[in-house]
């Protein structure tokens, strides 16, 4: 039902909502209800592990929150969320990587002890050793392959969450997937 | 054959799920934050305003109010509309009061003729 009255809502409308500040709690509660699921999927998909993702996906909106009075709506609404998102999840692998001592090439190592703990997905066979594959990537990398492949997203909207150009978001996702097919080669 | 349509089966296999429970469960956690980041904000904007105050109040005490304080006797300066009093020892021992009103004047030490011919003529005046 919540869900409902959230998406009956364009974002303008939402935004709009919550600059009147009689209406700012209730309209940033139907933000959250409409947007948490696809944030959710995108850092799922980014740190694997569900606590860590609970937190990154709390942060984003806390941002999003401090952030939403200055929104300047050249962009989307779910386009900026998807950046702050997205920044959230560097930010939290990087900090993860100082503050645990990982060195970079033990992030693959890290990542794969969260899949083999992951009980909250039933991988079929041979779909585990491709989500390994995914997280043998480096992380702008494997942030760009997610919303790519998983997401179903164009170069042109990835290129305005990531600030990177189409060139170089094509060149990206190129050398993940030969990546991806060279690791899941029989040995 | 692309990428997509080799592994196509892990891209729908690979979708997840966020229940209605999960998405409520996360706007209640949300709400408590931003509600706890509220509720933090007044209690650091009264500790800055009290520190802000005791700052200005000591940079009074020990920069502006001293300016305030003077010898009356080395008096010599400019000010609009005071009164001030002026106590002239002189060598009889007698105090002379003279009430000086200032409207952007000089004001002198140096007593002009009028008020010295005065003083003399004084009855209480003894030439020793």
């Amino acid at each position: 039902m919540q869900q409902q009255i959230s998406t009956s809502y364009t974002d303008k409308e939402l935004v709009d909502m919550f600059r009147d500040t009689n209406r700012s709690n209730y309209a940033f509660n139907l933000i959250v209800r409409k947007h948490t699921p696809a944030l959710y999927r995108l850092i799922k998909r980014m740190l694997i592990d569900a606590d860590d993702t609970d937190d990154v996906l709390q942060n984003t909106f806390i941002k999003a929150w401090k952030g939403l009075d200055n929104f300047r709506e050249d962009a989307a609404l779910a386009t900026w969320l998807y950046r702050i998102a997205s920044n959230e999840c560097i930010t939290f692998i990087n900090r993860k990587r100082k503050f645990l001592f990982i060195p970079i090439q033990s992030q693959e190592t890290y990542l794969n002890q969260k899949l083999e703990a992951d009980v909250h997905t039933d991988y079929e066979a041979g779909e585990k050793k491709f989500h390994q594959a995914i997280a043998s990537l480096p992380e702008k990398q494997r942030l760009v392959f997610n919303m790519k492949f998983y997401e179903d997203m164009t170069y042109e909207q990835i290129a305005e969450i990531t600030g990177t150009s189409v060139g170089a978001l094509k060149a990206s996702y190129h050398i993940a997937t030969k990546k991806i097919e060279s690791f899941l080669q029989p040995d | 054959m692309s990428f997509e349509e080799k592994y196509k089966h892990y891209q729908n296999s690979g979708k997840i799920d966020v229940s209605e429970d999960y998405v409520n469960k996360m706007s209640i956690r949300i709400s408590e934050k931003i509600a706890e980041r509220k509720g933090i904000k007044i209690p650091i904007a009264w500790s800055l305003s009290g520190v802000s105050f005791a700052g200005f109040a000591l940079v009074v005490c020990l920069f502006v109010y001293p300016k305030f304080q003077h010898d009356p006797t080395t008096y010599s300066s400019n000010t609009n509309d005071s009164i001030e009093k002026n106590i002239l020892a002189h060598d009889s021992g007698k105090l002379a009061v003279t009430h000086i009103e200032k409207k952007n004047e000089t004001i002198s030490n140096e007593p002009n003729q009028e008020s010295i011919l005065e003083y003399l003529l004084d009855e209480e005046y003894e030439e020793i």
